[in-house]
Parts: structure tokens; sequence; C-alpha cells
């Protein structure tokens, strides 16, 4: 994937905070840097779409919401039906469509997410 | 002292059936529920969107995890890698998770009917007996001895 610069200036406490959280992540503050600026402009093109932590990484989530948008489409996928889906979750059904959006526009990030949370080893009774 | 009118003790015999045990998880469908209502009434599983005005649903696992300890109840969800990682992660902080039951991955989101067997017949046979603090269960469970 090619890379691109993005630079700005913020106050001094900003930066300060920025580099206490790269040291509690164990990153460095230009990774978190760049994640900030992804995952936000993100949110901002994708209304309703959070990220969170997940054994795979950062994982797309409904805001306000305990399901990951890979679990949206895996539903999906059962159901063939968006209906369904949103009866499945009984959710307006703008929340259904702004997950499948995200997954549609983001198919590989979605697809390592649900790997990531299901294909380790099944688990002991 | 008067005696207590039956109608009033069944009332609160009825309200202690039905105080919740069970929290079934927003990636479980209220259709779970319902399934499960049909095979067992009462049976004591609430949805966290009904729980507590749906203020739950905005915790993260960890929180989710601790605060179903502090209330006695079992989170029911599917098996996700993270979930059971957080309650991992909670109990190595010296905290404690209230229980998990989780529906291995070969048990299909959709297939509410199937659930809510597997989920009631193991909370009639075993599950409501248990201790769950700090405990988890995958259904259905490994016919394996263990």
């Amino acid at each position: 994937m090619s890379t691109a610069y993005v630079s700005g200036r913020v106050p001094a406490r900003y930066e300060r905070l920025v580099a206490r959280q790269a040291r509690a992540a164990r990153t460095s503050k230009s990774d978190l840097v760049a994640r900030y600026v992804i995952e936000k402009s993100l949110e901002t093109e994708f209304p309703g779409i959070s990220f969170r932590d997940s054994l795979s990484g950062r994982e797309a989530y409904l805001t306000g919401h305990r399901v990951a948008v890979w679990e949206v489409l895996a539903v999906r996928e059962e159901t063939m039906s968006v209906e369904k889906t949103v009866s499945h979750f009984r959710w307006p059904r703008v929340l259904v469509a702004r997950a499948l959006a995200y997954a549609k526009a983001f198919p590989e990030e979605i697809r390592r997410s649900r790997d990531g949370e299901t294909d380790t080893a099944q688990a002991p009774g | 002292m008067p005696k207590p009118s039956p109608r009033k003790s069944a009332g609160r015999a009825t309200a202690k059936l039905t105080q919740p045990r069970l929290l079934a998880d927003e990636n479980t469908s209220h259709r779970l529920i319902s399934g499960c209502r049909r095979l067992v009434a009462p049976f004591p599983i609430v949805h966290i969107a009904e729980w507590q005005d749906g203020s739950w649903l905005g915790l993260d696992d960890a929180a989710l995890l601790m605060s179903c300890a502090e209330a006695g109840l079992v989170l029911v969800a599917f098996d996700r890698a993270t979930l059971p990682w957080h309650a991992g992660q909670v109990l190595r902080a010296g905290q404690n998770h209230g229980g998990l039951v989780l529906f291995r991955r070969s048990v299909r989101s959709t297939h509410y009917g199937h659930q809510a067997r597997l989920l009631t017949e193991f909370w009639a046979d075993e599950g409501h007996a248990w201790d769950w603090l700090n405990r988890v269960v995958y259904l259905p469970k490994s016919t394996s001895a263990s």
C-alpha cells in the first residue's frame, strides 16, 4: 500500500497527550497519529462507525453498540436479506445500512477482522 | 402479624423466578430471548438492549464483564475471540467477571431455535445451580471428556 505524508501543528498539550498515549500503547507517536488521522477521517466519512481494539487489531463497529461491522455483514450473508438483518438486531434500518456501506468500502479489512475473531482453534468444552 | 395474602406471595414468587440470571449480548438476537421463553416460561434471560433501559449497550467488553459480575449476571454471546480474551484480561487485573456462556462457531447466528434449545437445556440440567463467577462455558458442550 502506498503511503503519503500528513503534517499539522497542534497546541503543545496535545503533543504531550499523544506522546503519553503512544508510550502506553507501546507504539511510536507517528504511528499513533497516523492511526488517529485514518480513523477520525473514516468516522467522519462513515457516520455511526467507530473503532476499537480486538485480537486481530483495530476493528470497526457501530457507535454506541457492541456489534462489529463484520458481525452485521455475517448476519446479512446468513439471512440474505437486509430486512431480516434489521429484524435480527431490532435496529433502525439506517444502522444496518451504515455497517454494510462500510463493509462494502473496506472488504479486506472486514474479512481480516472476521477471520481474526472466528478462525482461531475451536475452544474446549 | 397478619398472614401475607396468597395473591401477594404468588406475585413475589413470580418476581423472584423471573429475576434475570443471564444477559444476552447484542450480537445475539431478541429472537433468542423469545425462543427461550417459548420453551421455558419464565426463563431468566434478558437482552442487553432491554436491561437497564439499554444503558449497558455502550459498555466495552471489560466494563460489561465486570458490570455483569456486580449484578450477578452471566453473559450469553457468540464465541468471538476477543470476548474470552477480555475475560482473561479482567481476571489478570484482579477483577471478576460474572461468567460467560458462548455459542460455538458451529452455531449459526440466525438459528434461534437451536440456540434457545442449547441454552435452556444446559441451564435446566446444570447451569442454574453453578457458581458462575469467572466461569466460561461453550455450547454445545464438548462431547469429549474434559
